[in-house]
């Protein structure tokens, strides 16, 4: 989607918004700073976790949230602090908090952008683990911004095509 | 209210364990739980629960669609969208497959508790 039709550092910020909070108001973890990254990347540099969903509508984008070990630990017991998690679980459920994160987030943000009579759709969140870095290719843009915690940082990337 | 026998739908395995957490902690019974909306009207047809809590974005068949797949063989079906979609079009879409209630995540007990309360004042009965 183009910037015209879509404004992306609006769009990113919404996200960086809604992730600071749900992130203070649900698990108690407070962000000292977040910083913007609006020009163009030409690499994304996975932290130890990351999960990515894809929007179709009037938005048409794949979304990052990419964690360091820390703080998705952090964020992993706090998400889980009621529930009776086997220890053969933990894996998955560490990489299922990741995804419901972003599939939360995203579609609470949503919300906020969607026009009357028009229906964004995303997909179930994938989750890599082991990924180092992804090139952009020559007609996406991407874009940008990081959390900080006192456990470390949450990026969060916008993919879209030119 | 009396105890429900509750179908759970979730594709996060993680949210399923929440959720049946939540609707013990209030009461209610967890008849059985499903990851996909083709799972999800299998299990309705062979537990027949009393309510439903369906997500909305899941492989192979959303929640919206399951909606109206199990409400087409069993018209009485008590289902609640509890779902990260707060979009206008979205909750339209729910309600227009006949979804009775729609519950935004992230999903406390008091939201979830309070929303099977009005579903069945209005609904519970028929």
């Amino acid at each position: 989607m183009s910037e015209e039709r879509l404004d992306a550092a609006g769009f990113l910020k919404a996200i960086a918004g809604r992730l600071d909070d749900f992130l203070k108001d649900e698990l108690a973890i407070e962000v000292s700073q977040t910083e913007y990254h609006l020009g163009d990347h030409n690499r994304i540099e996975l932290r130890y976790l990351t999960s990515l969903l894809g929007v179709k509508g009037q938005v048409q984008m794949f979304i990052l949230f990419s964690f360091d070990k820390l703080l998705i630990q952090h964020v992993y017991e706090a998400y889980t602090a009621e529930l009776t998690i086997e220890d053969d679980e933990k894996e998955l459920m560490m990489d299922e908090t990741s995804g419901d994160l972003l599939n939360i987030v995203i579609g609470n943000v949503l919300s906020t952008i969607s026009k009357k009579g028009k229906r964004n759709t995303v997909t179930p969140p994938l989750t890599l683990t082991d990924a180092k870095n992804l090139v952009r290719h020559r007609n996406a843009t991407v874009k940008s911004a990081d959390l900080l915690t006192a456990s470390g940082l949450v990026s969060i990337y916008c993919v879209w095509p030119k | 209210m009396n105890s429900l026998r509750v179908l759970v739908v979730d594709d996060s395995p993680i949210t399923l364990k929440k959720l049946c957490k939540m609707l013990e902690d209030i009461g209610h019974t967890i008849a059985g739980t499903a990851r996909t909306g083709r799972d999800a009207i299998d299990q309705y047809n062979v537990l027949q629960p009393e309510l439903v809590t369906m997500d909305i974005t899941m492989p192979d068949m959303d929640g919206i669609e399951a909606t109206q797949c199990i409400l087409q063989h069993s018209p009485k079906a008590l289902i609640i969208m509890v779902t990260s979609h707060g979009q206008e079009q979205m909750v339209i879409d729910a309600i227009d497959s006949g979804a009775k209630g729609y519950v935004l995540k992230p999903v406390g007990e008091d939201k979830l508790s309070e929303m099977i309360q009005k579903v069945f004042e209005r609904y519970g009965s028929s």
